[in-house]
């Protein structure tokens, strides 16, 4: 017997189980959501154009995704979803896309998602007010559908949350590549729990929560989104280095070229030696696009690439261990299931 | 100054119909890939020497063949012209090597570490299809009593300025606390010792019910049959958090003299101890002192408190750590950090350091071994290159890849050996790690690529030093 693992240079035929979710696991549960969603959009309509339409539209809606299988793994599928927890999941993904414009205006980015980021299209201005009003209109939504004092925790959860967000954002401008690795290592894992992890965690924390889960299994649920989460930074780091710009509507090597310390870079920094290209440009040299090409394909050739990658696969695989004591039902699958996805992705 | 680039062609071409040439290699090693970790928990063969384990896996001896097997084709250039273009093309690649299935002990943890710290139920560990029995319900009543109790105490404390604050400061180091009680054997076995901590539960519960005093009661450990009070307990159990904390921070080295806990571990450790102080603080209750409390005047006491809550600094967890590692370890340090203790707890410091100690080389010991071993193969086929040699000025001469097309292919993995679930189970993983494969595809394209470019740059500095 041989088993046969087929090797190529594309990702297309790679299955995705994040369609099948949302086409037919979830599929009442996120048509409510977008209608919900479009409800919450309603009274910022004179203020948005085509471009935050097509933001929220676009993307795989992985967040309001998790919070609805951590409800449903709780209720089974027979339970009607009650509004508080679509709304839930309409609130987190307002609150990322508040933080997708706020990374476009800081990272100086002309694209998302294959299309004008905000402030591309509309100036800087008019995208910073643009992003604080769905951080603002996110915890309004959340607000006014709650109606339990438990779920008045959950209100704080998310101030604390958007709160951390904005350390994070805020923490990534604040690191010096010239730090050892273990420094730098610390203060990336810090960053990015605040920068992303915190709000997988939430997702899965309030979808418990909204459906009357008990504190261990709502605090467990965090434990697992925050994994799922990191695990997703890391490798939104890692295909920096290796989408092409049709793939991932990216330009590639957007992290080298803004000198933002993501794991590969930090763990190649110390494989290559500081007098390397890539350490130079990390500390401020300026730079070629063929220094940027050589500089990619000198990360991804050093074992740094694998080692980041085998710290991504450990917090997925960390995730799907906290979902051990929930029921077994197909929701709790699917959750196993994007947290593998998260990892398993080729490119 | 510049060599005559028709003459380097021709050198070029000499080289490579040289049947001697040194500068082809037969065959290119690749690196052994990372240890990429496939699976966790996993239930094991019967009598393999653990129940269940975490599963890796690791291509290793990578070898491209056929890299010898090189035609290439010139566009001629112009006397001119610093660029020479070549088409090449290795005919025939074929990829050999060995996997590695390795696996090593993890077992499932039975402590709910992430709520009341009691020991899961056997239907949570392997709990059954949930919205669909609704009769299978088999929570303890005793503990869902405990858990509804909690809530309400928690919401009276949210009601009060300083209850937030409390909540606030422990429920930021939730995971921490989580990762002790899960990882940490040291930390599980001294809160489970002698039955204590459970029976203080139960009186914990009565008490708040009937506001009657929490802290007055003795027990008997069921090990040793020594009494010991309620405070004796609680801070002990309080003291072993802090120090178990300490000691799991990864990067702290017990053997390196200037390493200390730092980070989140140092930080939830330091929450720790100051709850042992707020608590001295406040009520003048410690590990010998007993002051009884009834739960309204332990909310009487936290809503009074005045002030932030008490600091505690890094070199108090040191010393912890110190007086765990060495016997009157830690003495004589700064007297301003300097926390007291008996000699009780600077013995159970003594043996959670050794603990700690051994469960780490214990873990560092599971290197893991093969669960399945073999062979792995590819014919990739024919791979072409575009590739341009600038020569330029003498020493500025460089070798780019265009372009480099690698064809799909398939890579067998003799699983001949795979048997059972645990063999049908990695078999399941291997195929969905798209990942891995698209690291390995990615591999072989720079393996290929640098070697193209330096037998490249050698012919021609081979070339150019004949002329």
């Amino acid at each position: 017997m041989k088993m046969v693992l087929k090797l190529s240079d594309s990702v297309s035929a790679i299955p995705d189980p994040t369609d099948d979710i949302r086409e037919q696991l979830l599929s009442e549960d996120m048509e409510r959501f977008f209608e919900m969603l479009m409800e919450a959009l309603e009274p910022q309509k004179p203020y948005l154009t085509k471009v935050e339409y097509e933001l929220y539209r676009r993307g795989k809606k992985l967040r309001p995704m998790l919070l609805l299988l951590s409800a449903r793994m709780m209720l089974g599928p027979q339970a009607a979803l009650s509004k508080k927890v679509i709304q839930g999941a309409v609130s987190l993904e307002m609150l990322h896309v508040a933080t997708l414009i706020h990374d476009d205006i800081v990272d100086h980015a002309l694209l998302r998602r294959g299309l004008d980021s905000v402030n591309a299209a509309r100036g800087t201005e008019k995208a910073v007010i643009i992003g604080d009003m769905q951080f603002v209109q996110a915890i309004r939504g959340f607000v006014d559908a709650i109606d339990t004092q438990q779920d008045m925790n959950l209100v704080k959860l998310v101030l604390d949350t958007a709160f951390r967000i904005c350390c994070g954002e805020l923490d990534e401008l604040d690191t010096d590549p010239t730090w050892h690795t273990k420094q730098l290592v610390s203060k990336y894992m810090e960053t990015i729990e605040r920068k992303t992890a915190v709000l997988f965690g939430l997702a899965c924390e309030s979808g418990i929560s909204l459906a009357a889960g008990r504190t261990g299994e709502t605090r467990r649920g965090g434990f697992y989104g925050r994994r799922v989460g990191r695990a997703f930074q890391i490798m939104d780091d890692l295909l920096d280095f290796s989408h092409s710009g049709a793939s991932a509507g990216k330009t590639r090597g957007m992290d080298l070229r803004h000198r933002r310390l993501s794991l590969p870079l930090i763990y190649a920094m110390e494989e290559l030696g500081g007098e390397h290209i890539v350490s130079r440009i990390m500390r401020g040299a300026d730079y070629t696009e063929g220094d940027i090409d050589y500089g990619i394909k000198e990360v991804m050739f050093t074992s740094a690439y694998a080692r980041a990658y085998v710290d991504a696969r450990t917090q997925a695989l960390e995730a799907a261990e906290y979902l051990r004591p929930f029921p077994q039902n197909r929701y709790r699958k699917a959750l196993e299931q994007l947290s593998l996805h998260v990892v398993n992705r080729g490119f | 100054m510049k060599k005559p680039i028709q003459r380097i062609v021709m050198h070029l071409e000499q080289l490579h119909n040289d049947a001697n040439d040194t500068l082809t290699q037969r065959s290119v090693q690749l690196q052994d890939s990372a240890v990429y970790p496939l699976a966790r928990k996993v239930k094991m063969p019967e009598s393999f020497g653990y129940e269940t384990g975490a599963l890796s896996f690791r291509l290793q001896q990578l070898i491209l063949e056929g890299t010898d097997q090189l035609q290439w084709e010139f566009d001629t250039p112009a006397e001119k012209d610093q660029t020479i273009k070549l088409k090449l093309s290795l005919e025939q690649v074929k990829l050999t090597g060995t996997y590695a299935l390795g696996t090593k002990p993890d077992p499932i943890v039975t402590m709910d570490t992430a709520g009341n710290l009691e020991e899961l139920p056997e239907e949570a560990c392997h709990p059954q299809a949930a919205g669909a029995n609704d009769s299978g319900d088999n929570t303890d009543p005793q503990v869902e009593q405990w858990l509804d109790q909690a809530r309400d105490e928690r919401k009276r404390l949210m009601d009060t300025d300083n209850g937030i604050r409390l909540l606030d400061l422990y429920n930021e180091h939730n995971e921490i606390y989580e990762e002790v009680f899960r990882e940490n054997t040291a930390m599980k076995t001294t809160w489970k010792a002698g039955g204590v901590t459970k029976a203080m539960s139960t009186d914990t519960s009565e008490a708040v019910a009937n506001n009657l005093e929490i802290n007055a009661k003795s027990y008997v450990r069921s090990d040793t049959q020594q009494t010991v009070t309620y405070n004796n307990n609680a801070f002990t159990q309080q003291l072993a958090l802090a120090m178990n904390t300490a000691m799991q921070d990864p990067d702290y080295d017990p053997f390196e003299s200037d390493s200390v806990p730092q980070g989140k571990y140092l930080e939830a450790a330091k929450a720790t101890l100051s709850f042992g102080k707020v608590v001295k603080g406040n009520t003048d209750n410690d590990k010998q002192n007993i002051n009884p409390l009834k739960p309204d005047d332990v909310y009487s006491t936290v809503d009074s408190h005045q002030g932030d809550l008490p600091t505690v600094d890094d070199r108090e967890v040191n010393q912890l750590v110190q007086q765990g590692a060495n016997p009157g370890g830690g003495e004589g340090g700064d007297a301003m950090v300097w926390t007291v203790l008996d000699e009780e707890d600077r013995s159970m410091l003594r043996t959670l350091f050794e603990s700690n100690l051994k469960e780490r080389a214990e873990k560092s010991n599971f290197v893991g071994r093969p669960l399945f071993e073999g062979t792995c193969f590819a014919d990739i086929g024919k791979v072409n290159a575009e590739v341009e040699l600038s020569v330029g000025e003498v020493g500025s001469e460089a070798v780019v890849v265009k372009r480099l097309d690698l064809p799909a292919f398939a890579l067998e993995i003799d699983d001949s050996k795979w048997t059972g679930d645990i063999g049908k189970f990695a078999a399941e993983r291997l195929e969905g790690i798209y990942f891995i494969r698209s690291l390995l595809y990615n591999d072989i394209v720079q393996n290929v690529e640098r070697y193209l470019r330096e037998m490249i740059l050698g012919r021609y500095r081979k070339a150019s030093a004949s002329l």
